[in-house]
């Protein structure tokens, strides 16, 4: 078992910059999701810890080794492929153990490794199958079971649920937490599903046109995000943004005021507390997930507005909600099912809380 | 295996109506062959029951006394031998070349496009061009081959290429091979696709050396396509008369049997008699077909239960 840090990659194809500068270190044994929009760098990342693909500038360091420039072999990574990349002509096992009969361990010594794995993953009895005969959840068992016999130091995943449907998505993310929990290996998990991120990991990195946005553990993005862009990436519904006016600020306190008039107050974040109150003017809104806000019974009433849309989901109910003033509709979460109608008025209360304000699309001021 | 379908549903694709269509839309096909192949076959196949002579006059039926005198013939059995040894040859070599080409091209390198259409060209190169330029090329005495080859000490004298029966064989496998190999490496290329995504890479991290790689997984998963090309090229290469004819003419040391009877045919004017010869190689070559296509349909039932 091994960490893996990344030191200053920098990667462009021709004149297309892939990833600019990025430094990110991940513990032994630790689950980092490294989650991002399509060409966002992220799979290169990962390429390029797997030794697949060269860095420009910087240093890949597994296990306090220098690896940038060993063969992928050398590095005791193993990695699972979105395609899977089983040999199509070979048994499970055959697959799983081709790997194995490079490393010249004795037949015993394979068989043992494959059925280790094959019992962990549940497939001892698809051993004589070959990738054809399987289904998709089938396969990608395989996949993994190819690169856990290997015992790696390090587990490379490059969106390997992706191309399950959505029901075998939510049970491998299940068995990936399972199977992480018992080897313990450090895993370096891609993908674009923010869903997969914040249910497998220990920490996410939040990656964007090649640089990483934010690092930390799921649940400190999801309350406090440093950025418009981290906030409305990760959560689902998508976080409501609500262009807000300078009304005062002073003692390290902001506060805006919100379309209807309500105001807000917050304290702003050290870092960016001497920030002159003009740049802080440019461009200042709240951040606000759905989850957080709440339809006011004749309570505090921030905001007005008349539903536009109810979405029923069964365990909670999405109302969309136009707000004069407002250019977007304001999305609510409520629990459970309700008894909202779409045409019908709401007042809505902000918790001052559960917001975040960015000024030009970088967070300066948490609730929460 | 296919499902039994309840009647209802097959019912409609098995109805005459379509498969009249389809015989109207094959027809002109169909009319075009017969014109073109099967009369000239027929032709062919009756002159070699009789002893009729290419420049015409009154012939009469021998029944199968060509075949007869065919397979006593050293020099039809010495045209035969030439023909197996010529295609055999030139297609594993073709093979072989053309597998390490399409590795190449396969790999992403600059330029690899415009190396891809340059490969082409030899084979886009109508034959008898192409023979009459290698002819050149090896004449003995202004050949640039001989010239070359004195000029970096590899012979003391001018060899001739195309006359000197020890060196035919080799010159005329020589230039098929320039030929061919680009056909042979562009469907290899095709087949290399079969490779999925990822499983070279997948490879490189598990340390499996290239060759074995190649082995193990590559020529596996193209045999099947790389067995049809095969064939393709050695039923071709039975039959080759174009390039042998123009490099070395009538020389016995390579004369295949389309060159026997050719000469047999248009030089002694024997039409019987060579018709006979060319029937024979015709039932040899339908007979290689058949026999593959057997060969290819029991393993395709085989794989499919």
């Amino acid at each position: 078992m091994s960490s893996v840090a990344l030191v200053e990659i920098a990667k462009s194809f021709g004149r297309q910059p892939a990833l600019v500068g990025i430094d990110l270190e991940i513990a032994d044994g630790e689950f980092m999701v490294v989650v991002g929009p399509s060409g966002c760098g992220k799979s290169t990342l990962l390429r390029i810890v797997a030794g697949l693909a060269q860095p420009d500038r910087g240093d890949v360091v597994i296990g306090g080794e220098r690896v940038t420039h060993w063969p992928p072999a050398r590095r005791g990574v193993a990695m699972v492929f979105q395609s899977y990349a089983l040999y199509p002509h070979m048994t499970a096992f055959d697959n799983m153990s081709f790997g194995l009969e490079q490393a010249r361990a004795s037949r015993a010594e394979i068989d043992r490794k494959v059925r280790w794995a094959a019992d962990i993953l549940r497939i001892s009895h698809l051993l004589e199958r070959k990738p054809r005969e399987l289904s998709g959840g089938e396969r990608q068992r395989v996949a993994i079971g190819r690169a856990i016999t290997r015992e790696p130091g390090v587990f490379l995943l490059d969106e390997p649920l992706s191309n399950l449907d959505a029901g075998l998505r939510g049970h491998m993310r299940a068995e990936l937490i399972e199977l992480h929990r018992r080897l313990k290996v450090t895993t370096i998990h891609v993908t674009h599903d923010q869903v997969e991120a914040m249910t497998l990991a220990d920490r996410i990195a939040v990656m964007r046109e090649g640089r990483i946005e934010q690092v930390g553990p799921p649940l400190s993005l999801y309350r406090r995000p440093v950025n418009r862009f981290v906030g409305s990436f990760i959560g689902a519904p998508q976080m409501n943004f609500i262009a807000v006016e300078l009304r005062g600020y002073a003692d390290g306190v902001l506060v805006v005021g919100l379309p209807g008039g309500a105001e807000l107050r917050m304290p702003i974040e050290p870092e960016h507390r001497f920030a002159p109150a003009a740049s802080v003017e440019a461009g200042l809104e709240i951040g606000v997930r759905p989850e957080h806000l709440i339809a006011s019974n004749g309570g505090k009433a921030d905001l007005a507005g008349r539903i536009r849309l109810v979405e029923h989901l069964g365990s909670a109910t999405l109302l969309h909600v136009r707000c004069p003033g407002i250019e977007a509709d304001v999305r609510i979460q409520l629990p459970g099912i309700v008894s909202w109608q779409a045409g019908q008025e709401i007042a809505i209360e902000v918790p001052a809380a559960q917001c975040t304000i960015f000024a030009a699309g970088v967070a300066i001021a948490h609730g929460g | 295996m296919r499902a039994a379908l309840p009647n209802g549903l097959r019912a409609p694709v098995r109805t005459s109506r379509p498969a009249t269509a389809a015989w109207l839309f094959l027809a002109p096909a169909l009319l075009a062959l017969a014109i073109a192949g099967g009369w000239p076959l027929v032709r062919t196949v009756w002159f070699s029951l009789t002893d009729a002579q290419l420049a015409g006059g009154p012939f009469s039926f021998v029944r199968l006394e060509n075949y007869r005198w065919l397979l006593t013939d050293p020099d039809w059995w010495r045209a035969l031998r030439n023909t197996l040894v010529f295609a055999t040859v030139s297609v594993a070599l073709e093979t072989a070349l053309g597998i390490l080409l399409a590795l190449v091209l396969d790999a992403g390198f600059r330029g690899r496009s415009l190396v891809r259409a340059a490969v082409i060209l030899p084979w886009a190169i109508p034959t008898v061009v192409s023979a009459k330029i290698w002819a050149w090329m090896l004449h003995d005495q202004f050949g640039i081959v001989n010239r070359l080859l004195l000029a970096v000490g590899a012979i003391e004298r001018p060899l001739a290429w195309t006359a000197d029966p020890a060196l035919a064989m080799a010159a005329v496998i020589a230039v098929d091979v320039w030929k061919t190999t680009p056909f042979m490496a562009l469907l290899t290329l095709a087949a290399l696709q079969l490779v999925p995504t990822h499983c070279h890479e997948a490879a490189r991290l598990d340390g499996i050396h290239p060759v074995r790689f190649f082995f193990k997984v590559t020529l596996p998963l193209i045999a099947p396509a790389l067995a049809a090309a095969m064939l393709f090229r050695f039923l071709d290469a039975l039959r080759v008369f174009d390039l042998i004819y123009v490099l070395t003419s009538n020389s016995r040391s390579t004369a295949t049997i389309a060159v026997y009877a050719r000469q047999q045919m248009v030089e002694f004017q024997d039409l019987g008699y060579g018709s006979a010869a060319a029937s024979l190689l015709f039932v040899m070559v339908t007979g290689a077909t058949v026999l593959y296509l057997a060969a290819t349909r029991s393993r395709a039932q085989e794989s499919e239960t």
